[in-house]
């Protein structure tokens, strides 16, 4: 059995006094998509934002092509392969496109390589083509969400993190995005991320993780945990 | 120092220092009597600023525009010949007057908004005073010939008592219910409103006493000068001194404005009275000072705040 | 369409509410009254438009149309002072405490402007929570979780007949949310009625007698929580629609 890509152990984390994770395991295997799901108040986001580097691990470890990157610097996590697309489509408002995108690279010296990313997002994305002067802010809310993934896409990563991508998307871009997440998928890309509308994300992932109140409640196949209607009673307490 | 010792200690201060300023003219000159008197119109001033800026929160960069009123109005009503005391009270009416509708147009802004309208408002006195040439004379400005005007000491009387009942004014808000509510509108104003209070009544309410004191103030200062023109009237620096004095002494408080206005007077005589254009600049040095080192003023030197939270209450899981 | 009339047991009524901000529709025709008395619980996925629904009730948001009676006054378009001394109150989901003023300031200026006894009302809560010896503590001095409880207090000082609360337990150590609810039971025990957004459920199950749920800015089930936790339209708005398992 190949080693995960991402390896999370007994993972706690607290925000001050109040402790939100308690010993939360997962893995993701290179060219998966793996979604974590659960209830508010799952720590869902707190897991990613563990990995990314923007909040403090109390205990447990983040493993990540056998780095261990627990508590990494923020800043540095991107130049080990792993980019972040964080929550409600955050993007540069008043920059073009382009300019976002660019962003995305700011860690890519060489002007030559920054301009082939920009080039391959835009194959990926031909709409961010189309609009690639105009200011972000001009654009919809999915076609934001395309350039904030676009944007992650800048520096090659292995691992993509997406904080719930289809948050505020109408259906037709939610269908959008999730297509675009499969053919990154199919690009040997690997993918993890929080969503809250659980039935969508786990037709697409290949495995799942639901999490309840900080800890694990169930790890399967996305099919299995979608056919399985105790995950879908756990939002409302019952399971 | 308890709050109740503070405030003995502080009355006791107070009546030593109303007492050496009811005497002083019988012992000292001229010259230090007007001295005195510009330290009562800066302290009247400061404290109205502090009305509205340090208690409310909205800060005003242009509360000399009352100052402005106040002095044509006062200045206006002397060429007329009425007597001293009404050109006094015609310029606090008419600020306050002026203050009730501009308060309820300008309150609504926010901020940064609400400070750049004010001096907006000031710019606009001063525009209005030097068009509006039959009443005002325009750029040249009314002159008040002496027999129209009262003596030094009742000029030097009446601006200390301007002083002292700003002073008290803020003293008694700053206790009263109604200075609670301001300072939660300070705080958050949406959250007071939540819980009950009318803001836009109270606002306009410290607006109003705010707008009052200044204008009153204006309409002496013509009596002492006994000249007035757009350019004085409505003099930038003015405002800027009412700022940086409060700020300097300690906005929201009751003897910051004055700890800070008789600082920046003495420091003024002793270092650069000679030198009238330094006084800008040296405003300016004074609000670095209070940025960088000072955000709670001279007061807070001076004051001990003893906030200790107990180290872990009945009932809460450390 | 029927007189729209408020029916004596029913504390609040809302027809037909609705809010958009800038071609998003925040709620669609919310309908919902609460019954006198009662703890109802509000619950809903993030986003579909709960605490909208409470700032527009509380009148923090004036932009929304419909009815809304109250005691059988029509407040919607009243300003948020207005119809919280009419009786109506609401806690914030981040505390709003005021930082600079004491804790004993910030409970007496929620009080009623002639009440004399208002600060002897103010330490006899405290007291209730354990918290009189921080009666002089600034605002900002108390932990997240006193400053929530805080909150909480304020908005008793005006004896409200309906409170709104969203979220009071959130970012609270489990003593204290033990204490909030016991007071939320206690008051309600007294004839304070509440309605209440909240995630945990084994909260909403233990305290509510009455649910509604949001979702998207409507309302798509009321009624026990055992009903709506077996509702299928609830699971779906929670946990998503599948495009296999076809839609419901």
């Amino acid at each position: 059995m190949t080693e995960p890509l991402l390896s999370i152990r007994d993972l706690e984390v607290s925000y001050g006094a109040v402790q939100v994770l308690f010993g939360v395991n997962l893995e993701v295997h290179a060219g998966e998509i793996v979604s974590i799901i659960g209830p508010n108040g799952a720590g869902k986001s707190t897991v990613i934002k563990a990995v990314i580097g923007l909040v403090e691990v109390q205990a447990g470890s983040i493993e990540f092509d056998g780095r261990d990157i627990t508590n990494m610097p923020a800043h540095i996590v991107p130049s080990l392969g792993v980019t972040y697309v964080p929550q409600g489509r955050i993007v540069f408002g008043q920059m073009t496109v382009t300019d976002n995108l660019e962003m995305g690279a700011f860690l890519q010296h060489d002007a030559r390589k920054r301009r082939e990313a920009v080039d391959s997002v835009f194959e990926q994305f031909p709409r961010l083509y189309e609009r690639r002067s105009q200011p972000a802010g001009k654009l919809s809310g999915g076609e934001q969400q395309m350039l904030a993934i676009g944007r992650a896409l800048m520096l090659n990563p292995r691992l993509v993190i997406l904080d719930e991508p289809s948050l505020g998307l109408s259906p037709k871009y939610v269908d959008l995005i999730f297509e675009h997440l499969l053919t990154l998928k199919s690009q040997g890309r690997t993918l993890l991320m929080v969503e809250q509308n659980a039935a969508r994300a786990l037709e697409l992932s290949d495995r799942g993780y639901a999490l309840e109140l900080g800890y694990n409640r169930f790890a399967d196949t996305g099919e299995k945990l979608l056919a399985n209607d105790d995950v879908r009673r756990m939002y409302l307490g019952g399971a | 120092m308890s709050n109740d010792r503070q405030r003995l200690n502080g009355r006791w201060v107070g009546a030593v220092l109303v007492t050496f300023v009811l005497l002083a003219p019988l012992v000292i000159n001229d010259y230090h009597q007007s001295f005195l008197l510009q330290v009562f119109m800066v302290i009247a001033l400061a404290q109205a600023w502090n009305l509205i800026s340090g208690m409310t929160g909205y800060v005003s960069f242009g509360h000399a525009a009352f100052f402005g009123v106040g002095a044509y109005a006062g200045a206006l009503i002397l060429t007329w010949g009425f007597p001293w005391w009404l050109a006094v009270m015609k310029g606090a009416g008419i600020a306050a007057l002026l203050a009730v509708p501009l308060g309820f147009l300008t309150l609504r802004l926010r901020g940064p908004y609400f400070a750049i309208a004010m001096l907006g408002l000031n710019e606009v006195g001063r525009v209005i005073a030097t068009l509006w040439v039959n009443v005002t004379h325009g750029g040249s400005g009314l002159t008040l010939s002496p027999e129209l005007l009262p003596s030094l000491d009742v000029i030097y009387f009446t601006m200390f008592g301007l002083a002292l009942g700003a002073t008290l004014l803020v003293a008694w808000v700053h206790r009263s219910r109604f200075g609670l509510e301001l300072r939660a509108i300070r705080e958050d104003e949406e959250a007071a409103e939540m819980v009950g209070v009318n803001t836009t009544l109270n606002k306009v309410i410290a607006f109003v006493l705010s707008a009052v004191i200044p204008g009153a103030v204006g309409a002496v200062y013509v009596m002492y000068t006994s000249y007035v023109n757009p350019a004085s009237a409505f003099d930038h620096a003015r405002n800027i001194e009412m700022i940086v004095v409060v700020l300097f002494g300690g906005s929201g408080t009751v003897w910051g404005p004055i700890l800070g206005a008789a600082t920046v007077m003495i420091l003024r005589e002793l270092l650069w009275a000679q030198f009238p254009a330094a006084h800008l600049a040296a405003l300016g040095v004074l609000l670095l000072v209070v940025v960088l080192y000072l955000p709670g003023g001279l007061i807070s030197i001076l004051r001990d705040r003893q906030q200790k939270r107990p180290d872990a209450a009945p009932g809460e899981s450390p | 369409m029927n007189e729209l009339v408020c029916a004596p047991d029913h504390i609040l009524c809302a027809w037909g509410l609705t809010r958009e901000f800038g071609g998003v529709q925040a709620l669609r025709g919310v309908d919902l009254h609460v019954a006198r008395g009662t703890i109802t619980g509000l619950i809903g996925p993030n986003g579909s438009g709960k605490t909208t629904l409470f700032q527009v009730i509380s009148g923090m948001d004036r932009g929304a149309s419909g009815t809304i009676s109250f005691d059988k006054e029509s407040i919607l378009g009243w300003r948020p002072s207005e119809i919280y001394r009419r009786g109506l109150a609401r806690t914030f989901q981040l505390s709003r405490v005021f930082p600079e003023l004491t804790v004993l300031e910030n409970l007496v200026v929620a009080g009623h402007r002639r009440d004399r006894s208002a600060a002897e009302r103010a330490l006899g809560l405290l007291e209730r929570v354990h918290l009189r010896e921080y009666a002089a503590v600034l605002g900002k001095n108390l932990s997240y979780g006193q400053q929530k409880l805080v909150e909480f207090l304020r908005v008793l000082m005006s004896d409200p007949a309906l409170i709104l609360l969203d979220e009071p337990a959130a970012g609270v150590n489990p003593t204290l949310r033990q204490t909030l609810w016991d007071m939320v039971r206690h008051l309600n025990g007294l004839g304070t009625t509440f309605l209440v957004i909240e995630h945990n459920m084994e909260v909403i199950a233990d305290l509510c007698s009455d649910v509604y749920v949001l979702s998207d800015g409507e309302i798509i089930a009321q009624g026990d929580f055992a009903s709506i936790r077996n509702n299928e339209r609830v699971l779906e708005a929670y946990f998503g629609k599948s495009r296999k398992h076809g839609a419901a």
